[in-house]
């Protein structure tokens, strides 16, 4: 059974300056006694805590909704959840095959061709080069690219390039889902079109994470909420109840 | 909380979780092969679009360089051309493929940034990348070396096979190099430059364009203890049929093993912080 376990996390990230990335400056600092003192006070290395004691486990069937401000740490815990950042405190543990989607530009060559990004990211998600080129038909056809993609993407208008990406972002059939912010751009045509390929991908998988800050979208694909502020957890609850708590905060 | 305050226990449970880590940074190397290769290719292929000779302007400049600087020394230090060029061209095609990587470690994780940020991916397979694209690039520049010998009837050392070991300990110590190099250089912003200016000083103390048989005395003692200079050796040697030096095998060997211990221990402590620094 997939599973995905936090257990109390905690996130810092470290602020460099300039000068806080320069050997020289702490090379420097450790020889000369008179000239250290000054240099220290530049050198100072300030963290940010991002995450704080964040416990979360989600099963089979969870649908997972982050809600929270802009900088309240969503995309941190997507990307810690996802194995990118590795908690500075706390275990993470991640049970199943996963995917993130939380680029759609991620891995896109611009200088390459619409076929041979689809193979790139075929690759990237663990596919042979065989694999990956038998998703071509099916993505050509839902794309509406055709010809173009014999072209290189950097020759794409902005909506074509996110038809192509988003395609082939959803090619994929992991146990856990991790989604930042659905996209919204393209035609009026292409987000039907993408809303079905979307709740196709979102029913295949085991668990989901979602943060968005669009109500309709929590709804519609979440079954839990938690809410976030300033990096912590503050409540974990039904999706109205932390939509109603998201509207309180202060 | 920062990782110097932790409690004797907890710093133990970090080791095994750092441990644990970076083994399966190395597994996601091995089975995600496809990844780095097909990354590698990309610059490559990348190279070729922008301009019909791709990577062969790289073996254009270095025909030129080998030429000019063969011409050039020959007739100032008194050789037979015929003799120097070809000993240029192999070293200097050699040297080539070894600085690339004190080059290119330092952007390795910089310049893979947007993979890093979106997947997890491994952080050795980055570092393959890079190895992969110099090695192929390599290759390009290697035609260079076949011509030379061609031109002036050079005929491969009986011992020419030994220039296949001499690669691989050529790559192998790049990997065990790069990865470690790439990290710091990650964190320390203002390395780059530095490695850039040593490499030019390297040039000049590595025996590409003298030979250290010919050199003073001195310059023959740094050429000893010039890692660079035992792997440009182990390649040169067999290849045009030099006498060849256990000397310079066993230093090649010795470098790549204790740079690989050494890298082993700096990624298992640091691996985690490489998203951090980026």
């Amino acid at each position: 059974m997939p599973l995905l376990q936090l257990d109390r996390v905690h996130v810092d990230f470290p602020l460099y300056t300039a000068r806080g990335r320069s050997l020289k400056n702490r090379v420097l600092a450790l020889l000369g006694s008179k000239v250290k003192k000054k240099i220290e006070e530049h050198n100072q290395i300030t963290t940010v805590h991002s995450l704080r004691d964040i416990s979360l486990t989600l099963r089979d069937g969870d649908r997972l909704g982050l809600v929270g401000r802009n900088g309240a740490g969503k995309s941190t815990l997507l990307r810690v959840m996802s194995g990118i950042y590795e908690p500075v405190l706390g275990e993470i543990e991640i049970d199943g095959s996963l995917a993130s989607i939380t680029d759609m530009s991620m891995g896109m060559d611009m200088e390459a061709t619409g076929y041979e990004n689809i193979v790139l990211r075929g690759v990237f998600l663990g596919q042979t080069h065989a694999a990956a080129r038998a998703k071509i038909p099916e993505i050509a056809e839902w794309t509406e690219l055709g010809d173009a993609l014999a072209r290189p993407v950097r020759t794409y208008s902005t909506g074509m390039q996110i038809r192509l990406a988003f395609a082939v972002s959803t090619t994929i059939r992991p146990d856990i889902l991790i989604l930042d912010e659905m996209i919204g751009a393209g035609d009026a045509h292409f987000i039907e079109k993408a809303r079905a390929r979307m709740n196709d991908l979102v029913s295949a998988t085991s668990i989901l994470v979602l943060a968005s800050h669009s109500e309709a979208v929590l709804r519609q694909f979440c079954n839990r909420a938690v809410l976030m502020h300033e990096g912590e957890v503050i409540l974990n609850g039904s999706v109205e109840e932390v939509l109603t708590a998201y509207k309180e905060l202060p | 909380m920062s990782a110097t305050e932790l409690p004797a226990v907890q710093s133990r449970s970090r080791f095994n979780r750092n441990l644990r880590g970076a083994w399966l940074d190395a597994e996601m190397a091995v089975v995600g092969w496809r990844i780095w290769t097909t990354l590698a290719w990309n610059d490559i292929t990348q190279r070729y679009r922008r301009s019909m000779l791709g990577p062969f302007w790289l073996t254009l400049s270095t025909a030129i360089f080998v030429g000019a600087l063969g011409f050039l020394y020959a007739g100032l230090m008194h050789m037979e051309i015929r003799n120097y060029l070809p000993f240029v061209a192999v070293g200097y095609v050699v040297w080539g493929l070894a600085s690339s990587f004190l080059g290119d470690a330092g952007q390795c994780f910089p310049s893979a940034e947007g993979y890093l940020r979106q997947v997890n991916i491994s952080k050795i397979g980055i570092v393959l990348r890079m190895v992969a694209r110099n090695f192929i690039i390599f290759l390009h520049n290697a035609a260079v070396i076949v011509v030379v010998m061609l031109i002036f009837r050079v005929v491969p050392g009986r011992h020419c096979w030994l220039i296949i070991p001499a690669l691989v300990l050529n790559l192998w110590f790049g990997v065990a190099i790069s990865l470690p190099l790439g990290m710091i250089c990650t964190r320390f912003r203002d390395l780059n430059q530095m490695i850039a200016s040593l490499i030019s000083v390297l040039f000049f103390v590595t025996p590409v364009f003298w030979n250290p048989a010919t050199a003073s005395k001195a310059l023959a003692a740094v050429s000893r203890i010039n890692p660079f200079s035992a792997f440009i050796a182990t390649f040169r040697d067999p290849l045009l049929g030099y006498p060849i030096h256990a000397h310079d095998w066993i230093v090649a060997l010795a470098c790549s093993i204790v740079m690989t211990i050494f890298a082993i221990m700096f990624f298992v402590r640091f691996r985690s912080r490489i998203m951090y620094w980026i």
